[in-house]
C-alpha cells in the first residue's frame, strides 16, 4: 500500500520558517482535505509533499524512501501535482497538454512510446475530454482547464495525486463536479489523493481525512466528524461560525445575528 | 500529416530563398553562370559564387536559424512569448563581450568565444531577473532588457572612444550594432557553424522538456523535469546559438521573436516541432532579409538588423498590445 | 545610418587636407605681402574681409596648418584642430576639437581670423556669432589646391600664388611624364574594409581619383556615384584591379590581410604581387605636398617611367 508520510517536516521561505514540525501521512484510496486560514502554510505543506521544497527538520518519504533522495524524473512517476496556475500564453492543444504528464517517461528527442500514447487516452477519456483534444487550452473555459490539467496528472499513472485548491477558479456546480470526479478516480485508481481546499463544507462532504493547519502546525486531523467541530472551528477560524450536522456531515455556515430589539 | 508539410514547406522556402541569395547580387551573373559557377568554372563568376555569395547566404541562414531557434528556446523557458536573444539583452551582452575582446588584442578565433560568454552571462542574468520578478515575468524580462541593452551599449562606447585600437574600426563596430551578415571566409563560418550545430543539438534534446514549462517552473519540476539542470542547458543552447550568430552578424533583432510567435500558429506550440520549425524559417527568413538589405536601395547596401527592425518592430508592438492583460 | 555616414565625411573632411612644411618646392614665403585689407571670396563663396594682417590664427583642418606652416605663417598660428600634425610643429600649438569643434577654446584663443573647412552641422555659423572672423577653405581635388594656396597667402599676407604656380608645375611634370604611358593600369585604392561586404573606395571628384589619373592610372571606381562610394567585394573581383594601394596606418589591412581575403587570390594584382601600401597623411590630404603625392603614386602605377 502505497503511503506518503511526513514526519516532523519544519520548513520556509529564507529565515522565514511556514511549518512547524507537521506530521501526517496519505494512503492509498483516501482523500485528505488540507483545510487552514489563509497564510497558514497550506500551499508549502504540499510543495514539501511534491518535493518541491526540502524541509529544513523533518522527513517526507514516499514508501519509506525520502523524497530529497529521489530524481524530479522518478517522483514525477510517483506523485503528480494539479498546480494552481494552469495559464499558458502558448496556443497548447488539449492533448498536448495532457501529454505533458509523460514528460518523464519519453525517450530521446521527446519520442512517445505506445504506453505513452495509451495513458494519454486513458486519461482523456476519463476525463471526457475527447470532444476537446484538439481545442487550445488558452481557449477553453476555466472548468474545462481544470480538466485537462487534472487529466495532465493522471496521464502520469502515479500512485499519489497532489491538488493546490483545484476549485478555486470554478464556479459551485463546477466545483462539486471536479471533486465528485477526483474520488471517483482515486477509487478507480487507488490513489492517495491529498487536496488543499478552503471550502469547509466541499472538504467535509469529499474527504475521507481532514487536515487542519493553523499558524504552521498541524492543529487538528481525524475524520469531518471529528475535526469539524464547533470548537475547533471558532477556535481556527473565527467566531463567526457555527456548524450544524447534516446527513451525517458536518456543516459550517455563518452564524446568523439574532435580531436585537 | 501536417507537420511533416509544415517542415516540408519550410526546406522548400530555405532553398528558394538561398537560390535567390545566390542569383541576385553586386554584379549581375545569368542563372546559367551561376550554375556553372557553383559546379566549379574557374573564372571571376565562380570565384564571386563560390566565395562571396555562397558563404554569405550560408552565414545568414545560420544567423537567423540561430536566433530563432534560440528565441522558441527563451520563450518556452520564460513563458514569455516577448523574449528573444534581441530583446532581452542576450545579443547586447554577445556584442560587448566580443568588443571587449578585440580591444584586449583577442584573436579572431576568439570572438565567436567572447562572444558565447557575453550571452550566457547577460540571459543568465535575465532568467533571475525575471524569477526574482515572481508572477509578472513578461514586463520584468523586458525592463531587465532594456537596462541590459543600454548598459551594454554604454560600455561598448566607453570602449569605442578610450581605446585607440578600436577608434579606426569605430565604422565596424558601429556596423556591428546595426547587425549585418559579414563572412569573412570559410573557416570563420565553419567555426559558427559547428558553434550553431551544438547549440541546435542541445535544443532538440531539450524541447520536449522545455514544453514541461508551459505552467511554470514548479510544474515543470513535478513533471519530472529537473528545473536546475535543464534551465542552465537550455540558456546554454541559448547563450551558444545567438553568441555565434552576433559573431557572425552583430545585433540582428526581432528575427528570434517573430519566427516562432508565428509558427505556434501553424504547427503548434509544442518545441519538438518548434524548435526545429524555428530554425529552417528563422534560416529562409534572414537569407531573404539579407537579400533585401543588398538589393532594397543598391548599389548601396542596408544594414539587415534595420530590415528586421523595420518588420519586426511593428509586429513586437502589436504583440505586446495583444497580450497587454498578462504583461500588466 | 545617418550619423554613422557623418562622422564618417567629418573625419574624411579634417584629415582630407594637407601635409608637410618641409615641401613646396620654390617659394620663399612672406617676402611680398599683400595689402591689407584684402576682400577674398572663399570656398562657400562667401565674401570675407581681412582688415588687417592676422597676428592670431586659429586652423580647423590639416590641409589648411601645413599651408599656414609652409607660407611661413607658422608663428602666427596659434590653434589647430587635433589632427593637425603637420609639420610637428603644428601640433604644439593649442587644440581646439577634431570631429566636434570646442567653441569656448576657440574662442579664448582671441583669434582675428579662423580658417576653417567646411562643416554641414552649423559649426561656421556658430564661429560668426561668436564675432570670429571665419574665412572657409575646404580643398578637395587637386585642381583646389593652387587656388588653396593663393587664398591662404592672401588670407594671412604670404606669397601664396608663387607657390601655388610651383605645386602646379611639378603635378603637371607627373601627369605629361604619364601620360607618355602606353598603359593605363587599373587601380583600386582602398580607404577601409572594416566592412568587408562594403568597402569603402574613391570615386569620381576625390582627391585621390585626381591622383590616381595623374599617375597615369584607371580608378576602378571611376564611374561611381560619389566621391567615396563604397563598393561590394564583388564588385571588385569583377573590375580586376592591376594594382592596389592601401594606407601604411597601424590599424588598416595590410597586403597579406588583402591576399587571404575570401575570392581575392584571383585578382590580378593579388596574383602579381602588386599591392602596395602608401603614407595616409600624404595623400589624402589636398596641401601643399601634392607633387610629392602624385610622383609617389605615379611610381607605384609607373614604375617604368618613374624611379
Amino acid at each position: 500500500m502505497t503511503s506518503l508520510a511526513a514526519t516532523a517536516v519544519t520548513a520556509g521561505y529564507g529565515s522565514r520558517v511556514v511549518l512547524h514540525e507537521c506530521s501526517f501521512s496519505i494512503g492509498a484510496g483516501e482523500i485528505v482535505a488540507v483545510v487552514g486560514p489563509n497564510g497558514a502554510g497550506k500551499s508549502t505543506l504540499l510543495r514539501v509533499l511534491a518535493g518541491l521544497l526540502r524541509p529544513t527538520a523533518g522527513t517526507v518519504a514516499l514508501d519509506g524512501q525520502t523524497l530529497t533522495r529521489m530524481s524530479r524524473s522518478a517522483l514525477a512517476r510517483r506523485i503528480a501535482v494539479v498546480p494552481q496556475i494552469f495559464d499558458t500564453l502558448f496556443p497548447f492543444t488539449v492533448r498536448e497538454v495532457v501529454a505533458l504528464g509523460r514528460t518523464a517517461r519519453l525517450g530521446a528527442f521527446g519520442r512517445a512510446s505506445a504506453d505513452d500514447v495509451v495513458a494519454v487516452d486513458r486519461a482523456i477519456d476519463e476525463l471526457e475530454l475527447g470532444p476537446l483534444a484538439t481545442r487550445r487550452i488558452d481557449r477553453l473555459s476555466g472548468g474545462e482547464r481544470q480538466r485537462a490539467v487534472l487529466a495532465m496528472a493522471l496521464a502520469q499513472e502515479t500512485e499519489v495525486l497532489l491538488l493546490d485548491e483545484p476549485t478555486v477558479h470554478l464556479d459551485p456546480a463546477h466545483q462539486i463536479a471536479t471533486l465528485e470526479l477526483i474520488r471517483a478516480l482515486a477509487a478507480r485508481r487507488e490513489l492517495a489523493v491529498c487536496a488543499v481546499l478552503h471550502d469547509l463544507n466541499l472538504a467535509s462532504s469529499f474527504a475521507s481525512r481532514i487536515v487542519v493547519i493553523a499558524d504552521g502546525r498541524v492543529a487538528r486531523e481525524g475524520s469531518p466528524v471529528e475535526v469539524l467541530r464547533a470548537d475547533l472551528v471558532r477556535a481556527v477560524f473565527g467566531d463567526g461560525l457555527e456548524v450544524v450536522a447534516r446527513d451525517g456531515h458536518p456543516a459550517v455556515l455563518p452564524r446568523v445575528a439574532t435580531p436585537s430589539r | 500529416m501536417r507537420t511533416a508539410a509544415v517542415i516540408a514547406f519550410l526546406v522548400a522556402a530555405l532553398v528558394v530563398s538561398a537560390a535567390a541569395g545566390i542569383l541576385v547580387g553586386a554584379v549581375a551573373i545569368g542563372p546559367g553562370d551561376v550554375l556553372a559557377a557553383l559546379f566549379g568554372s574557374n573564372d571571376v563568376n565562380g570565384t564571386i559564387i563560390r566565395e562571396l555569395r555562397l558563404p554569405r547566404v550560408l552565414g545568414a541562414a545560420l544567423v537567423g536559424g540561430s536566433l530563432a531557434t534560440a528565441g522558441a528556446l527563451l520563450q518556452g523557458l520564460l513563458r514569455n512569448p516577448l523574449a528573444d536573444p534581441f530583446v532581452t539583452g542576450t545579443s547586447a551582452g554577445a556584442t560587448l563581450a566580443a568588443v571587449a575582446a578585440i580591444v584586449m588584442g583577442l584573436a579572431a578565433p576568439f570572438v565567436p568565444l567572447a562572444s558565447f560568454a557575453g550571452a550566457l552571462v547577460t540571459v543568465t542574468l535575465v532568467w533571475r531577473l525575471a524569477r526574482v520578478g515572481g508572477g509578472t515575468t513578461v514586463l520584468t524580462v523586458l525592463l531587465a532588457g532594456v537596462v541590459l541593452t543600454s548598459f551594454a551599449g554604454a560600455v561598448v562606447t566607453f570602449l569605442l572612444v578610450s581605446s585607440d585600437r578600436l577608434a579606426l574600426q569605430l565604422r565596424a563596430v558601429l556596423g556591428w550594432l546595426q547587425g549585418g551578415v559579414s563572412v569573412i571566409s570559410w573557416a570563420e563560418l565553419g567555426v559558427a557553424a559547428a558553434i550553431v550545430a551544438a547549440g541546435l543539438g542541445f535544443a532538440l534534446v531539450l524541447a520536449h522538456r522545455v514544453d514541461a514549462y508551459a505552467f511554470g517552473e514548479d510544474t515543470a519540476a513535478t513533471l519530472g523535469v529537473d528545473p536546475d539542470r535543464t534551465t542552465t542547458a537550455v540558456l546554454g543552447a541559448t547563450a551558444l546559438l545567438s553568441g555565434a550568430a552576433v559573431a557572425l552578424a552583430g545585433l540582428v533583432g526581432f528575427v528570434g521573436l517573430v519566427v516562432p510567435h508565428a509558427l505556434r500558429f501553424v504547427i503548434g506550440a509544442t518545441h519538438r516541432r518548434l524548435v526545429p520549425a524555428s530554425f529552417l524559417a528563422g534560416a529562409a527568413a534572414l537569407v531573404l532579409a539579407d537579400l533585401g538589405a543588398r538589393t532594397i536601395i543598391a548599389p548601396a547596401e542596408l544594414p539587415v538588423g534595420a530590415i528586421t527592425g523595420l518588420i519586426g518592430a511593428p509586429f513586437f508592438l502589436a504583440l505586446l498590445v495583444r497580450s497587454r492583460r498578462i504583461v500588466l | 545610418m545617418r550619423s554613422r555616414f557623418v562622422t564618417f565625411l567629418a573625419v574624411l573632411l579634417l584629415t582630407l587636407a594637407a601635409c608637410g612644411g618641409a615641401v613646396p618646392g620654390p617659394s620663399s614665403p612672406a617676402v611680398t605681402a599683400s595689402p591689407f585689407p584684402a576682400t577674398l571670396i572663399d570656398f562657400q563663396n562667401r565674401s570675407v574681409t581681412v582688415p588687417v594682417r592676422p597676428e592670431r590664427v586659429v586652423s580647423i583642418g590639416p590641409s589648411i596648418t601645413a599651408f599656414l606652416f609652409a607660407l611661413g605663417a607658422g608663428p602666427r598660428v596659434v590653434g589647430v584642430d587635433d589632427f593637425s600634425d603637420e609639420p610637428a610643429e603644428a601640433a604644439t600649438r593649442e587644440h581646439v576639437g577634431g570631429i566636434k569643434v570646442n567653441f569656448e577654446k576657440v574662442v579664448a584663443l582671441k583669434p582675428d581670423l579662423v580658417l576653417s573647412v567646411k562643416f554641414s552641422d552649423g559649426t561656421i555659423e556658430k564661429l560668426q556669432s561668436a564675432s570670429l572672423n571665419v574665412l572657409v577653405v575646404d580643398p578637395q581635388t587637386v585642381s583646389d589646391v593652387a587656388k588653396t594656396a593663393t587664398l591662404l597667402g592672401k588670407a594671412v599676407g604670404a606669397d601664396g600664388e608663387a607657390m601655388g604656380r610651383s605645386i602646379q608645375q611639378r603635378v603637371d611634370a607627373v601627369k605629361a611624364k604619364a601620360a607618355t604611358a602606353t598603359t593605363r593600369p587599373r587601380v583600386y585604392h582602398e580607404i577601409d574594409a572594416s566592412d568587408p561586404a562594403k568597402i569603402f573606395t574613391v570615386g569620381p571628384g576625390s582627391y585621390i581619383n585626381d591622383l590616381i589619373e595623374i599617375a597615369g592610372g584607371t580608378n576602378v571606381a571611376a564611374r561611381a556615384p560619389s566621391a567615396y562610394p563604397q563598393l561590394s567585394a564583388e564588385e571588385i573581383l569583377r573590375s580586376d584591379p592591376e594594382i592596389i594601394v592601401l594606407a601604411a596606418d597601424a590599424y588598416a589591412s595590410k597586403p597579406a590581410d588583402v591576399v587571404s581575403r575570401q575570392g581575392w587570390s584571383i585578382i590580378a594584382a593579388v596574383k602579381n604581387n602588386r599591392i602596395f601600401t602608401i603614407d595616409p597623411n600624404l595623400i589624402n590630404r589636398p596641401g601643399p605636398r601634392v607633387g610629392e603625392a602624385a610622383e609617389t603614386y605615379a611610381k607605384l602605377v609607373h614604375p617604368e617611367l618613374f624611379r
